[in-house]
């Protein structure tokens, strides 16, 4: 093997083995487009469904709600293929910064944020509304990976890791749990914790932390009446369809009636007024109503495909950063599908959330469409470990 | 960058293994958590699936009636007596509603209502009050011009009466629902109501129909029209004159029923004074002003009556009508009753007079009640009491109205005053109506039928022409034919003069009794004046019975029924016969 002088083989080899590379990176690029892509034009095909009785019993315009969500899927995918171009390493210059934007953006919300159903969780800026928690998401995630990356040699030191930890998603969270959000925090606390498993942080450390989560929403469950009832309403949700289960109730009544091959696509009785929060929260199950269990299980393989592809594009890199951060952006949006639909078919308590790229909202949309934008950067640009040996090196 | 083999590779090695061990979890717990909402799903979507269904389309699914439009009402001559048509009702979400306070004084003023009331129901908790039910179209364009939240509209028939006051007390009137409560609106009920509708639909929780959902409609059967006997014309004649004799002699009230003889069918039935049946906010119901004393109200016939009697003694020849009598100007049937001046037992007429001969014929002429008791005395009790029951005393003339009365007829066994009563119109009970029928038998040749107002029904098959009732033979013709002459020389030269009718024969009877007040149980001092006669005499077209309840005067002789009862009875006979084309007979 003479290093020195390359022969013509050798360089034949190389640009083929590049080409392979290539071509698998743009192979998984691809596969998250086409996922993303669906997972998009199904949820505005939903949302007309779904928003347009709003406007039909309201005597306004049936298509003012989709109209509006085309204009954010269209902002979606240009800041996606805005946030492709960034190469990612500029995100582990900009974590700290980041987390401190978003704390400054969740401090804002108490003082200007406005409140809807008893919440306030978004900030007015002139036309538009802008809810700083979905942002969080992602800094947090950033934040977690670039901390985790610089200190990798030391995960099994507990002051090492409680530190940051703390501030990114302690204070993220409960900032998020009083304005209420506690679904927001759940997905804050999910993502940390795929990003801290995949970090190889000790597991007594993620069962540790586990446990404390899980008693903090135990207890921020209990301190609430209505997320009491909701999660009385998990074990019994037929008990009382026109009260406090009623959310649940009527969405299992919908997906019934969905059966087995729908009840067509725009014929779903659930959005007549049934059904609350039909194109948000509970988009799922207009879907599944409509396209039947047929259609909710594609649709369920197209968000499980997600967190798979999310995945590989983590496993396929050598730099560490670039895995946790992958794993982290996958784990976020994984966690939130997964809590949306799990509410929505009664598996879970029901927290209201959006389902990503599917229900109606502008920041989720943009939010993680940015995670997208990520992840491909992430999927083109990131170092391919070429044996499994010298993965997540800190490059 | 690649290719390092130090010992910080291996642990690298060591480390990048333990990653790919901690991806791999991640991935698997993924699909696992999805796994899960899928099994839980198909649990849901396939294997429960149609309990969900049935229930979310139990919830959905809405049946509703639709109302059957309400048939109308015709008199003989296809004129619309009574008729529905579609009003707007105004109701109120108070829930929507902001300022209850200011909301009720702008709708109290265009709506004429209590503001009060009208501020604590639009204050409730409720989602539906009715605000004003069946308003005028110019109220509800008022209403509808204010615009205010959680004011609503709604059509709803409503039931208008062309003949108005006129002809209340048969025709009746309906509830605010238009459910029938009184006259033909009730007898008929059922028929004008029609079938409703159901209209299954699958509808928001708003009421919005869902598009694509289940939709089935029964239409509704729209109710009968009824095809009535009255004549508007004489209906509204025979009120005019009513009001007319009330503002006149101060009665209390005036009842007038007018049959066709032929067939028994009444042509007008009036009561005065009447209301307005489409409003009947102000009315006093225990005043008894409602109350359709025609047929539910009996009197005691007194001398109209003597035809009665006449006819059955002339029909068992115990009489001809120039057998003669020697009649003084009281007569006693208990022994010493006129000597002591006893009210029971003793008959005395009208005015005292010497004793003289009459004739059968004087006796009805001039309404001698000693004569007519002689009279029945010679027919018999046993007699008396079958002509009665021919003639339908004590029993309902099965007209087709609500609430007839039947009267009664008072013969007890071993009771000595009572035959004689009632040969002369005491100690028995009638209504108007059953008057009239009474006299129409005489008109028809001595049949009787049973009177009715209902002659058709049209539904969606058409025309249907109710058959007339069985007729029953009571008197020969031949008797009838010579009773009505007797009742002829009452109108020309008798006590009935003034029931002469321009252009015309006419045979009648004048009736005075005493008001007997059936809640105290006494006669008083009130008089009831009737009148019941037919015209032309040889071939009678309608008959009339007036009854004047309690006119007022100076002396008796004002309020007799042929001072007070036959005027009225002449002006309606002339204006119904010319009305329906009869051909004079006199002079």
């Amino acid at each position: 093997m003479s290093a020195q002088t390359p022969s013509i083989t050798h360089l034949r080899a190389r640009a083929r083995l590049q080409d392979q590379i290539t071509l698998a990176k743009s192979r998984l690029v691809i596969i998250v487009l086409a996922l993303v892509g669906i997972l998009l034009v199904v949820g505005l095909g939903a949302t007309m469904s779904a928003s347009s009785v709003e406007g039909i019993l309201g005597q306004s315009d049936r298509l003012a709600v989709f109209k509006r969500q085309v204009r954010w899927v269209v902002v979606g995918i240009l800041v996606m293929f805005a946030v492709m171009r960034v190469p990612y390493t500029w995100w582990r210059r900009a974590a700290t910064p980041l987390l401190g934007v978003s704390i400054f953006g969740l401090l804002l919300v108490p003082m200007f944020g406005s409140t809807r159903g008893g919440a306030q969780r978004w900030i007015e800026l002139g036309a538009i509304t802008i809810q700083p928690s979905e942002f969080s998401k992602l800094a947090v995630v950033v934040f977690l990976a670039a901390v985790l990356t610089d200190r990798k040699e030391r995960l099994g030191e507990l002051q090492q890791v409680l530190g940051p930890i703390l501030l990114a998603v302690g204070v993220t969270c409960a900032l998020v749990v009083l304005q209420p959000d506690l679904g927001t925090a759940v997905i804050i606390a999910g993502s940390a914790a795929g990003l801290a498993l995949a970090s190889g942080m000790p597991m007594r450390f993620l069962l540790g932390g586990g446990a404390a989560a899980a008693a903090l929403a135990a207890l921020s469950t209990v301190a609430y009446p209505y997320r009491r009832e909701r999660f009385a309403c998990f074990f019994d949700p037929l008990a009382d369809t026109l009260g406090s289960c009623f959310q649940l109730a009527q969405s299992l009544l919908a997906l019934g009636s969905g059966g087995l091959n729908g009840v067509g696509l725009g014929a779903s009785r659930a959005r007549w007024a049934f059904l609350p929060n039909a194109h948000t929260d509970f988009i799922f199950t207009i879907i599944a109503e409509e396209a039947g269990f047929i259609g909710a299980i594609v649709l369920i393989m197209v968000l499980a495909g997600l967190a798979v592809t999310g995945v590989m594009i983590a496993y396929r890199t050598g730099d560490m950063f670039a895995c946790l951060l992958a794993c982290g952006i996958t784990a976020w949006l994984s966690v939130q599908s997964v809590v949306n639909v799990g509410g929505v078919v009664g598996v879970i308590p029901v927290t209201g959330l959006a389902l990503p790229f599917v229900s109606v909202g502008g920041s989720a949309m943009v939010a993680a469409m940015a995670g997208v934008g990520v992840l491909l950067n992430i999927a083109l640009t990131a170092p391919v470990a070429s044996e499994p040996g010298e993965k997540r090196a800190d490059v | 960058m690649k290719g390092q083999k130090t010992g910080i590779g291996v642990k690298k090695r060591a480390a990048g293994r333990s990653i790919d061990i901690r991806l791999l979890t991640v991935v698997l717990l993924f699909i696992g958590a999805w796994a899960t909402i899928g099994y839980r799903l198909f649990q849901i979507q396939v294997v429960d699936a149609a309990g969900y269904r049935e229930a979310a389309e139990e919830q959905r699914v809405r049946v509703e009636e639709t109302s059957a439009a309400r048939g109308t009402i015709y008199d003989r001559e296809h004129r619309k007596l009574a008729v529905s048509i579609e009003s707007r009702s105004i109701y109120a979400n108070p829930r929507q509603i902001r300022d209850p306070v200011e909301a009720a004084l702008r709708l109290g003023g265009i709506l004429d209502l209590d503001i009060d009331r009208l501020r604590d129901r639009l204050d409730s908790d409720s989602t539906f009050v009715f605000v004003a039910r069946q308003v005028e179209a110019e109220q509800a364009a008022g209403v509808e011009e204010l615009d205010l939240a959680g004011i609503h509209f709604l059509v709803e028939p409503k039931r208008v009466y062309p003949s108005g006051v006129r002809a209340a007390h048969t025709v009746g009137f309906v509830d605010i629902d238009s459910k029938g409560i009184e006259g033909l609106e009730s007898q008929y009920d059922e028929l004008l109501t029609g079938i409703p509708g159901r209209v299954l639909a699958e509808r928001a929780p708003g009421g919005h129909v869902i598009p694509h959902g289940r939709y089935e409609v029964q239409p509704a059967v729209p109710g009968a029209d009824l095809l009535t006997s009255l004549d508007r014309e004489v209906q509204f004649v025979a009120y005019r004159e009513c009001l007319e004799t009330l503002e006149k002699t101060g009665a209390k009230r005036c009842t007038v029923v007018v049959l066709d003889p032929d067939t028994f069918e009444v042509l007008a039935m009036v009561v005065a004074p009447s209301f307005d049946p489409s409003d009947r906010s102000e009315l006093d119901a225990a005043s008894g002003i409602l109350i359709n004393t025609a047929v539910r109200s009996v009197y005691e016939p007194g001398s109209t009556q003597k035809a009665v009697t006449v006819s059955a003694a002339l029909e068992e020849e115990v009489v001809d009508w120039d057998t003669q009598y020697l009649v003084q100007d009281n007569i006693e049937v208990v022994d010493g009753a006129c000597e002591n001046e006893e009210v029971i037992g003793c008959f005395n007429d009208f005015s005292p007079h010497e004793p003289q001969l009459m004739t059968v014929r004087d006796c009805v002429r001039y309404s001698s009640n000693v004569c007519t008791v002689k009279i029945g005395q010679d027919l018999g009790s046993t007699h008396l009491a079958h002509y009665l029951d021919s003639f339908g005393y004590g029993r309902v003339t099965g007209i087709d109205f609500p609430g007839e009365a039947q009267g009664a007829v008072n013969l007890p066994n071993g009771c000595l005053t009572c035959p004689a009563s009632a040969s002369i119109g005491y100690s028995l009970s009638v209504s108007p109506l059953q008057m009239a029928a009474v006299y129409a038998t005489i008109a028809n040749g001595g049949v009787r039928m049973t009177p009715r107002l209902v002659t058709g029904i049209v539904d969606g098959n058409g025309v249907n022409r109710l058959p007339s009732s069985p007729s029953e033979r009571i008197l020969s013709e031949y008797t009838a034919r010579r009773v009505r002459l007797l009742l002829k020389t009452v109108v020309d030269d008798g006590t009935g003069t003034k029931a002469a009718v321009r252009g015309y024969t006419a045979g009648g009877k004048t009736g005075t009794t005493r008001r007997f007040d059936q809640d105290l149980g006494v006669y008083t001092d009130d008089y009831v004046a009737s009148f019941v006669g037919m015209a032309p005499v040889e071939d009678p077209r309608l008959v009339i019975a007036v009854v004047i309840d309690s006119p007022q005067g100076d002396s008796v002789l004002e309020r007799t029924g042929g001072a007070v009862a036959a005027p009225l009875f002449s002006e309606v006979m002339e204006a119904s016969l010319h009305q329906m084309g009869v051909r004079p007979d006199a002079r």
